[in-house]
């Protein structure tokens, strides 16, 4: 159970608010419990069910809850989809930190220790072969992510899950490359998740190629990007070296 | 025999317990994952003392990520305000090159602090970075071009309103200090470390405001206009900052 600590009310109010805001907290506490038992039932139906409401309903039976009780999520389809999201992207993090993910893999390709960039492009094709047991109905996902009411809650995701996978690579950049970094993985993975869902080899071999292919080419325009701000840098710091050799106050 | 049920209760907690942080990393993902790692170095109450550790709300996270984030960026608009001073100034007054490299040097170690703290506890940094940068530069470079005295006029608007803002750092890290210990609690190891470092650094930003007033900061022409437009820059600067 994890461990629940009900917000902090200030110390100046009367003990009847406090039992209140205690009440509250459970209830919501129960709540998100219930859902996250029904949705975890659920996953297990996805494969054959597809993220559709026939899954919600058997993972709800299986959770020994009612039919009706599927109610408890509003959004239905889509809190199932953002559960399969988040609950890989836990896992993902989890496999990291307990499963000596980057161990396995130094192990595997013989070298001592992974850069941040190879752990970045492992940790992206982990994340995709953990969707390939569900690659025949992640198409009807995606077009639910695409809905338009859904596209902030789906994209808050996509921002969460590449955010995750640089910090877990060990990406230390604190200047405008967090956004850049951030926004090159989002397109990287989010392409590669449509590419795979027409991906008949079993291995993921074609989305494997893909993967790489999109890292390269981010490589090059990374490289283009510097050369080009290196040259203007080096104009401009030429031009006012020149300037005050001429004897100019700049 | 009547060990399993036993053996199964631990199982299931066992399970759960490794479980539970996707459940609710889904339902609250903000708050839930942030707290788990900016806690991840310092385990709640530390062997060391009795007392519990004192649990900032959500609240007061949002103000210490935006705060750091505004440090950082000013720290970087500092050092390049320096940096583009320095070979002006330096060349028409070469008495002042120990003063600027040493104001300089010192800006380049807080911008470093500033940097692992936020690289530390995975907070964005500012999306107006590329902005500040030619900003700063730009005033920097201007002012310099005005001459010493309006460089030393730009420091001292400056660094009073970074020495005010933190202050007000202070001051608030300060007030939690306070209410941890009305509630009988202890603040974070992390969290004092930061506040004696906001502590220094304020005292050194404030030194260099000394040292601008010495070298005649006040003589700049146009003295109040000059301050005035810098000072309202450097606020809406620390404004914009703290939201993106």
């Amino acid at each position: 159970m994890a461990v629940f600590i009900p917000d902090k009310p200030p110390l100046t109010e009367p003990p009847t608010n406090y039992l209140n805001h205690v009440l509250l907290s459970e209830f919501r506490f129960l709540h998100r419990e219930i859902q996250s038992t029904i949705l975890t039932a659920s996953l297990p139906h996805i494969p054959s069910h597809g993220f559709t409401l026939k899954s919600l309903t058997l993972g709800a039976r299986d959770a020994g809850f009612l039919d009706v009780s599927v109610q408890l999520l509003p959004r239905a389809e889509f809190d199932l989809i953002l559960f399969w999201l988040a609950s890989r992207r836990g896992l993902l993090r989890a496999n990291v930190e307990e499963g000596a993910l980057f161990q396995r893999i130094a192990a595997e390709t013989g070298v001592s220790d992974l850069g941040v960039e190879e752990r970045v492009k492992a940790l992206v094709l982990e994340r995709l072969r953990m969707n390939s047991d569900v690659r025949g109905v992640w198409q009807d996902a995606l077009a639910q992510m695409s809905l338009l009411s859904h596209i902030p809650l789906a994209l808050n995701e996509l921002h969460a899950l590449s955010s995750d996978i640089l910090s877990l690579a060990g990406d230390t950049s604190v200047d405008s490359a967090w956004y850049t970094r951030r926004l090159a993985v989002a397109a990287v993975y989010a392409s590669a998740d449509v590419v795979m869902t027409r991906d008949p080899t079993p291995d993921l071999t074609e989305t494997t190629a893909f993967v790489q292919r999109r890292f390269e080419d981010r490589d090059a325009l990374a490289a283009k990007m510097q050369g080009v701000g290196e040259c203007v840098g080096l104009l401009g710091s030429t031009a006012v070296g020149v300037g005050r050799s001429w004897g100019l106050k700049i | 025999m009547e060990s399993l049920p036993v053996l199964r209760r631990c199982a299931w907690q066992s399970r759960r317990r490794a479980t539970s942080p996707l459940f609710l990393d889904f339902l609250a993902p903000s708050t839930l994952h942030r707290y788990q790692c900016r806690h991840a170095s310092t385990d709640p109450g530390s062997p060391g003392s009795s007392k519990p550790r004192y649990v900032l709300s959500k609240k007061q996270r949002e103000f210490l990520d935006s705060a750091l984030r505004v440090n950082q960026a000013g720290e970087l608009a500092a050092t390049l305000i320096y940096k583009a001073q320095t070979p002006q100034v330096v060349r028409s007054h070469p008495h002042l090159r120990p003063l600027m490299k040493h104001m300089y040097d010192q800006e380049a170690g807080h911008f470093k602090t500033f940097n692992q703290l936020i690289a530390k506890h995975e907070i964005r940094p500012t999306a107006m970075y590329p902005v500040w940068e030619v900003a700063a530069t730009f005033l920097g470079w201007s002012t310099a071009a005005l001459g010493r005295e309006a460089a030393m006029a730009c420091t001292e608007a400056v660094e009073t309103e970074i020495g005010s803002h933190y202050n007000d750092q202070v001051r608030e890290i300060l007030s939690w200090e306070a209410d941890a210990q009305r509630r009988g609690e202890e603040l974070d190891e992390e969290l004092k470390e930061m506040l004696s470092t906001f502590r220094r650094i304020r005292d050194e930003e404030l030194e260099h405001l000394d040292h601008a007033v010495a070298n005649d900061a006040k003589e700049a022409k146009p003295y109040d206009p000059l301050v005035d437009v810098i000072r309202l820059g450097c606020r809406t600067a620390i404004k914009i900052s703290e939201k993106v």
